[in-house]
């Protein structure tokens, strides 16, 4: 038991870590910075090499649109429904898994031997 | 793998590297249009031999690692997840995580070409982020060199006899950056700088992208670290199906 509540401890930790890790250049530059993308960023470089580029081609989808980009909200939106896909299914499994754990235990505990029963599957 | 399979993926290869010398090849990912079409089509030939070697490589799985899949969809879905979420950076812009890392580790490399191929497919699609043309180039920074990167410094820490998960974390922290870097070199090599040429140019776009990628690495690293123990405690028979319990035999 206390091994797992080690592991639990160390997740904890590492996910606050992760947290702080975000969080710390927004507390000490949100003043000063824009907080763009890196790409924009490398776009903007691109530009200064060679003052005369244009990009050559725009995805289909930002065409749709009058001023060639696709809407703030819209964006937010696409990027939103992208991770509530990936997390959803992938929290679903992790769901399952646990349930897993938990049931084997038990069946266990009720002196079911599942290596045996899953054998005989 | 099948004497037939190696066979097709060498064949493939040969293919592809004419095509490379004759094109001349001497980011986040690289936005729509900001890459010469030489570039777009010799990045995508590049990528064509390992995206045969993931399609061979999950299709392996799931005929003889069925059980298995549940993991592979896992760690699909946290390259989506991952790939959506652009968190700041100590440069004062944003850029996101890959998750091609984790899924190297557990699945090989090749296997990861094939989910980050989907994942760049959709954000070019849907999201204009990254872009169709630059596809190729983006394929093989995140989805290849990334994952390639990291399962090699797994192995080779293993061999070390670092800790698992300390190893875990390193490969995932480089695979990480390396992407990033590799970025950088294809950026690079687009737009050499007219003084001081491809090594000035590189300098430059190093500073755009590795030094704002730094953090984001650690937290790639940690993330996996926490995936890795959580599959460790409830995904224990699949992760042994697939070897990855026993560290370095397979």
């Amino acid at each position: 038991m206390s091994k797992t509540n080690k592991n639990r401890t160390v997740i904890i930790v590492l996910l606050l870590l992760c947290v702080a890790i975000a969080v710390i250049p927004v507390i000490t530059l949100g003043q000063t910075a824009a907080f763009g993308g890196s790409d924009d960023a490398a776009g903007d470089l691109i530009t200064s090499i060679d003052e005369t580029y244009t990009p050559w081609f725009s995805a289909p989808f930002e065409r749709i649109f009058a001023d060639g980009e696709i809407p703030g909200e819209i964006e937010s939106l696409l990027f939103c429904l992208q991770a509530a896909l990936g997390s959803g299914l992938f929290f679903f499994i992790l769901g399952r898994l646990t349930m897993r754990t938990k049931m084997r235990k038990a069946l266990v505990e009720n002196g079911i031997d599942i290596e045996k029963a899953e054998s005989v599957k | 793998m099948t004497q037939k399979q190696k066979r097709l993926i060498a064949l493939v290869t040969g293919l592809c590297i004419p095509f490379l010398l004759v094109s001349g090849v001497s980011a986040m990912h690289i936005m729509e249009g900001y890459l010469a079409p030489k570039y777009c089509v010799a990045w995508g030939v590049a990528c064509i031999p390992f995206l045969v070697a993931g399609f061979i490589s999950i299709k392996k799985l799931s005929l003889e690692h069925r059980k298995a899949l549940i993991l592979l969809a896992m760690v699909g879905a946290y390259t989506f997840v991952i790939s959506a979420l652009k968190v700041p950076s100590v440069t004062g812009s944003c850029s996101h995580a890959t998750g091609t890392p984790l899924g190297a580790l557990l699945f090989g490399p090749s296997a990861m070409s094939i989910i980050g191929l989907i994942v760049l497919l959709f954000q070019a699609l849907l999201l204009a982020h990254g872009g169709i043309t630059t596809l190729g180039a983006n394929t093989f920074s995140m989805a290849i060199a990334g994952p390639f990167i990291a399962f090699g410094v797994y192995k080779l820490s293993l061999l070390l006899k670092v800790p698992k998960h300390i190893a875990v974390f390193l490969a995932c922290f480089l695979g990480d950056l390396g992407t990033y870097c590799i970025t950088s070199v294809q950026l690079a090599m687009a737009y050499p700088s007219e003084v001081g040429g491809f090594s000035a140019s590189l300098a430059e776009f190093l500073s755009v992208f590795a030094v704002t990628q730094v953090p984001l690495a650690v937290i790639e690293g940690l993330l996996s670290v926490v995936i890795v123990m959580a599959l460790e405690a409830h995904a224990k028979t699949e992760l042994t199906e697939i070897g990855f319990m026993g560290g370095l035999a397979k």
